[in-house]
């Protein structure tokens, strides 16, 4: 065959190519997107319209109207307070993921990695907590405070009431359970890491924690980098185990956001009417955190890939 | 390490295998297969602490007497397929494309089911006599003579009647009559704490002298102000009521026990005894807001509580009552006077390192309100101190399983003060709870279900109810004799408290159009006590802010509702 | 062999970092076996003992508790317009069925998905990345009304298949994972197989699958417990196929749902039912651990 001739029919053969590749795309992705498109796009539409709805049945018949009351009742001066206090404990529970549990985390799968003494051992009791259901875990923690060491903190701490370590101990049990969450990811990720480009920092004379910081974190920085995006997301939903330890009688000092939400909306609490009227509140309040927590999240994402380590 | 791994596994796996082997006792009786030569009737009831002994009777009883009925072609007689279990409703969707005939539940906006559409019409039934076999009715009253007037006001829905009302509870505080008994825990006849100053508040031998030596001793009248009756040496009035708590102390009682986990109990407490200061009328304003208000506390330009020359707290001028000024009903003087009620539940006092009244797990998330009710029914059993008071709903004798033989009481609610002696009882009842039948229901299966819910509200369907729970439906009815004489004494108090024509009872429920529309504001839970949305709990807005006082929490509340 | 195993020991000094992390994982690890030990001990006696006698582990030892588990935590469901009770192991039969299918789908349908936006460079793609990245990082409330009208609407409610449909979504963190791995593979691999006489489909389930099994077991694993331990989704989702997470919430709140077992539940027992929902997982755990935690991210292609 001609030179030409074989640059016709590889062009043929790469537009065959193209149409079979758009084929095998178009069929593997439709069903996902349509998936999508039911159960998220029109599902949270629906929220968002519900975050501008009155609900009314006082005349017998149920009423809906539309306004900017729901959004106007967050900015009240009693509200804004409470909130406030949520969101600083947010805040708390979002700077713990970031700069405890995640250092934490990441220095134990590299321990597990580098299959340090008992590594194996440290690596299954790790993980229990992430696989024992979380309600039971709660159940566990809160008879062991409150019972098996009362006498340590001088009678029950965990309760409705406000006192001197209750928060820290809902914040130990937080951190119990957040270290084993990732350690797999974390672990899978560095695997990733060249064994050649170890060998050769432990031949140029650098200690583990050398290797650590400037060898294994850039390699999976992008794994850091997700998760963190994760962190950011869990901001205003991060009940912090909250609703398990105390229903809906959470103390006020230690509240989260995503409690807050999650309270509004407990059918417990509320029902027939209340219940709608808050359903479209709380609507109204996520939407908001919506607005301001995404574009923070992307900020924050952009910024690490842009100014993180390099693998080189 | 491996051989180790496989090793545990294994063994753990033997273990599930064996504890499924042996711990597969099935007994199958529960199970209901449809009986195809019958109606079936599919009753859904809410079987919490009330149980469903009583419901249980009934249903068998209705089908015995229509066992020989024909309501479908080729079907004779009826079967009721039972749901009782703790599923609530989360609202009128709930209902849509369910079995489910006929409904016994709580939690019920009644609006909301109404608004929804997903109740049927009941005011043929409720405008008749109630069924009481297939072919015989009562001649007395008809069903819907029966309905207090109260609930009559919100059922009626432009002369339409969706449903009827279930059961009837207040949280109260339960006393052990034997406990008293023995440690003469009874005011002694004309003995009170009213003229007590804080010294005499702090000295024992003048707080054992109001009460009795001996069981047999005269007894002061009680907050009814009457002698002989149920009441007699009861605390009268708070200072009686504060007595109390400390010589309870001294003779080596812990005065109260609530559960920590569901504190809306204490809540609710509260609230009734806010309604008990305030009376039906005043009270009433709250669920319906227009009236007139004449015991609203008078707060000066700062938002101060204002008291008159003497101390005592100033009253406002009588304000009328409208959706604008609904929030001037939270300045209700009997709510400042719970709250100084709320403090009482919490310490006496004085002061001291034995000042605090209540059993030192109360406040524990973990502890149940099981745990409570057995801490207060076996203190021997649990290692602790007798407990005067338990804090919980009326439901909770049956649901505790208490064996008939105890001597168990309810406390009628002491006065603020002695003036107040002898002031009809009002309480409230906040679990909105009732009967009604799915508009689903088959136009076959709706006379069943129609005739069901009419034969529940019979006198003596009611009253099956009353002998078996303890409590009452919230009905017009009375117990015969031969009932009152089989109850328990808690049954007896109970019926004492509740069948007084000094006692009403107003259902905690939006009766007016401009109420419905404010249900949000009107949670039980959340109206009364809240000074921001979270904090909203009066024991616990104590305990959290320890320098507060009553009117300090008053006038927080007011900046908070304003 | 035991003296080479020795010298091999004496050879690996603790070097300060490892010290370091060593002693903290033994702090974080004792804390989490004394919970569990505890919380297991407890399971084995009575409420009152446990709460008089906290650390008194071996006193008053029953298996009451577990046997009430499987005897007396019963739900009940719907047949053929009668009602029958559900006994622990049909809750345990209805997790596998959530659990496992609902893994499944949403490992595989994320792994597809990420595979298509890190290969296939077109605007489709880059809208899906972008739309991942949003969606994970908005919080949504108040969404359960409108999704159970619409699971209704699609006859997708109370039964596993719409579970798993439901199931089948991407736009979760494993995404990113499975994005970051594909991103790494080369496409050198695909060229090799369509120079071979393969299409894109031999490329997808003949060289890419296989290669992301590791990471796919683990991501399925992952969801797997999720799953097994969620009941809220189950709760709302399955009404009358009770699962075990299920029966521990009910419980737990003493009663809700179809629960017709006893009501309220004491303490023992609760923990009894939260090992009985952990064990199989545990089991799970021991067995496939190496497997999951091994080296996921070998190249090459295997035959």
């Amino acid at each position: 065959m001609t030179g030409q001739k074989l640059n016709a029919a590889s062009a043929v053969k790469k537009k065959m190519s193209k149409k079979r590749g758009m084929l095998f795309y178009v069929t593997m992705i439709a069903f996902p997107l349509l998936q999508f498109v039911l159960f998220y796009v029109i599902v949270n539409f629906n929220s968002v319209l519900m975050a501008f709805q009155n609900y009314d049945n006082s005349t017998g018949k149920e009423v809906i109207t539309f306004s900017w009351d729901n959004i106007a009742y967050f900015f009240s001066a009693d509200v804004v307070v409470d909130l406030w206090l949520c969101i600083k404990n947010s805040l708390m529970y979002l700077a713990l993921n970031i700069f405890v549990v995640m250092p934490i985390s990441l220095l134990f799968s590299y321990y597990v990695f580098k299959k340090f003494h008992m590594a194996k051992l440290f690596k299954v009791i790790m993980y229990l907590p992430s696989i024992v259901c979380s309600t039971a875990m709660v159940i566990f923690y809160k008879y062991y405070i409150n019972d098996a060491l009362s006498g340590l903190f001088g009678g029950s701490v965990i309760g409705p009431i406000f006192n001197a370590y209750q928060q820290g101990v809902i914040i130990v049990f937080y951190l119990l359970m957040s270290f084993s969450g990732n350690i797999l990811l974390y672990i899978n990720a560095m695997c990733q890491t060249p064994e050649s480009v170890i060998e050769a920092a432990n031949i140029d004379g650098a200690n583990e924690g050398r290797i650590f910081l400037n060898v294994v974190v850039p390699q999976i920085w992008g794994t850091i980098v997700s998760l963190i995006v994760i962190f950011f997301a869990w901001l205003a939903t991060n009940q912090a185990y909250l609703f398990t330890f105390y229903g809906f009688n959470a103390n006020r000092e230690y509240q989260t956001i995503g409690y807050y939400l999650f309270n509004m909306i407990q059918d417990g609490r509320f029902t027939g009417a209340a219940l709608e009227q808050n359903y479209r509140k709380a609507s109204a309040l996520g939407l908001m955190l919506t607005l301001i927590v995404a574009p923070v999240t992307i900020l924050v994402r952009n910024l690490m890939l842009k100014y993180g380590p390099k693998e080189d | 390490m491996k051989n180790m791994v496989k090793i545990i596994s294994l063994l753990l796996c033997l273990m599930m295998a064996f504890g499924f082997a042996v711990g597969c006792r099935r007994d199958n009786s529960d199970d209901q297969k449809v009986n195809k030569s019958k109606t079936q009737l599919y009753v859904k009831y809410y079987n919490g602490g009330f149980g469903d002994e009583w419901l249980n009777q009934l249903c068998a009883e209705f089908e015995e007497m229509y066992a020989d009925a024909h309501f479908e072609e080729g079907k004779t007689g009826v079967q009721i397929m039972k749901e009782f279990t703790r599923g609530q409703l989360t609202g009128p969707n709930d209902m849509k494309g369910k079995p489910i005939n006929v409904y016994l539940m709580e939690n019920i906006d009644y609006y909301t089911y109404v608004a929804g559409g997903t109740m049927l019409d009941l005011t043929d039934v409720v405008n008749d006599f109630a069924v009481t076999g297939k072919d015989t009715k009562e001649t007395d009253k008809k069903i819907v003579n029966k309905i207090i007037d109260s609930y009559d006001e919100f059922l009626n829905v432009s002369g339409k009647y969706y449903a009827l009302p279930l059961f009837e509870t207040s949280i109260n505080l339960n006393y052990d009559i034997d406990m008293f008994e023995q440690r003469g825990l009874y005011f002694a006849e004309g003995k009170t704490a009213e003229d007590f100053t804080e010294a005499d508040f702090a000295n024992e031998s003048k707080i054992s002298a109001l009460f009795v030596n001996d069981a047999d001793d005269a007894r002061a009248n009680g907050p009814d102000g009457k002698p002989t009756t149920s009441d007699d040496g009861l605390p009268a009035t708070y200072k009686d009521f504060r007595a109390l708590t400390i010589y309870m102390k001294i003779t080596g009682v812990t005065p109260f026990v609530w559960n920590g986990y569901e504190t809306g109990y204490l809540t609710g407490l509260i609230n009734d005894m806010w309604a008990n200061n305030e009376g039906a009328e005043q009270m009433k304003l709250n669920f319906t807001f227009d009236g007139v208000a004449n015991t609203l506390v008078e707060l000066d330009g700062n938002g101060k509580v204002v008291k008159n020359a003497d101390g005592t707290i100033k009253l406002a001028r009588e304000t009328d009552i409208d959706e604008s000024k609904k929030n001037l009903l939270q300045l209700q003087k009997g709510k400042l006077d719970a709250l100084e009620f709320a403090k009482l539940l919490l310490d006496d006092g004085l002061g001291n390192k034995n000042s605090t009244n209540y059993y030192s797990k109360s406040f524990d998330s973990g502890f149940s309100n099981i745990n409570a009710q057995n801490y207060f029914l076996d203190p021997d059993g649990n290692n602790i101190d007798p407990i005067g008071f338990l804090v919980d709903g009326g439901w909770w004798y049956n649901e505790a399983k208490v064996s008939n033989d105890r001597n168990i009481g309810i406390l009628p609610l002491p006065k603020t003060d002695a003036n107040q002696i002898g002031k009809p009882n009002t309480k409230v009842s906040d679990r909105s709870s009732f009967i009604f039948v799915n508009n689903e229901t088959s136009t076959a299966v709706q006379p069943v279900a129609k005739a069901f819910v009419s034969f529940l509200q019979s006198d003596y369907a009611m009253e099956t109810y009353t002998k078996y729970t303890n409590t009452f439906r919230a009905m017009k009815y009375d117990l015969s004799k031969k009932t009152l004489d089989t109850m328990s004494a808690y049954g007896k108090s109970v019926y004492a408290t509740r069948n007084s024509d000094d006692t009403t009872v107003l259902p905690w429920t939006p009766i007016s159009q401009v109420a419905r529309k404010n249900a949000s504001l009107l949670s039980y839970r959340t109206y009364g006590f809240s000074v921001n949305t979270q904090e909203n709990n009066p024991l616990i807005y104590f305990k959290d802010h320890a320098n507060a006082t009553a009117v300090s929490y008053f006038e927080a509340i007011w900046n908070y509702r304003k | 062999m035991a003296q080479t195993k020795l010298k091999n020991f004496n050879k690996r000094k603790l070097s300060v970092f490892e010290l370091m992390v060593m002693v903290l994982l033994v702090v974080y690890c004792l804390a989490v076996v004394a919970l569990l030990v505890w919380g297991f001990m407890a399971s084995f006696r009575t409420d009152q003992s446990v709460v008089q006698r906290p650390w008194a582990m071996f006193e008053d030892l029953t298996i009451e508790n577990y046997l009430e588990v499987f005897g007396n935590f019963t739900t009940f469901k719907y047949v053929d317009g009668g009602t029958q009770t559900v006994y622990f192991e049909e809750m345990f039969l209805n997790s596998l069925l959530y659990a496992g299918g609902g893994a499944l789908m949403q490992t595989l349908c994320t792994a597809i998905v990420a595979y298509l936006t890190a290969k296939y460079d077109n605007l489709c793609s880059k809208i899906v990345h972008y739309t991942v990245i949003v969606t994970l990082s908005l919080p949504i409330v108040g969404n359960l009304a409108s999704m159970l009208q619409i699971t209704k609407a699609l006859g997708l409610f109370d039964n596993f298949v719409g579970s798993w449909i439901m199931k089948f979504g991407f736009n979760n963190i494993y995404y990113l994972i499975f994005y970051a791995f594909f991103k790494k593979v080369p496409w050198e691999y695909a060229e090799s197989t369509f120079l071979d006489g393969g299409n894109h489909y031999t490329v997808f389930f003949r060289i890419m699958l296989p290669l992301t099994m590791p990471l796919i077991a683990t991501v399925f694993l992952l969801n797997f417990i999720q799953y097994w331990n969620d009941f809220e989704t189950p709760y709302m989702f399955l009404p009358s196929h009770t699962t075990a997470g299920i029966m521990l919430y009910m419980s737990i709140i003493g009663g809700g749902g179809t629960w017709s077992g006893p009501s309220p539940i004491p303490l023992a027992p609760q923990l009894a039912a939260a090992f009985m929902v952990f064990l199989p997982i545990f089991i799970l755990f021991l067995v496939f651990c190496n497997r999951i935690m091994g080296n996921l991210f070998e190249g090459g292609i295997k035959e």
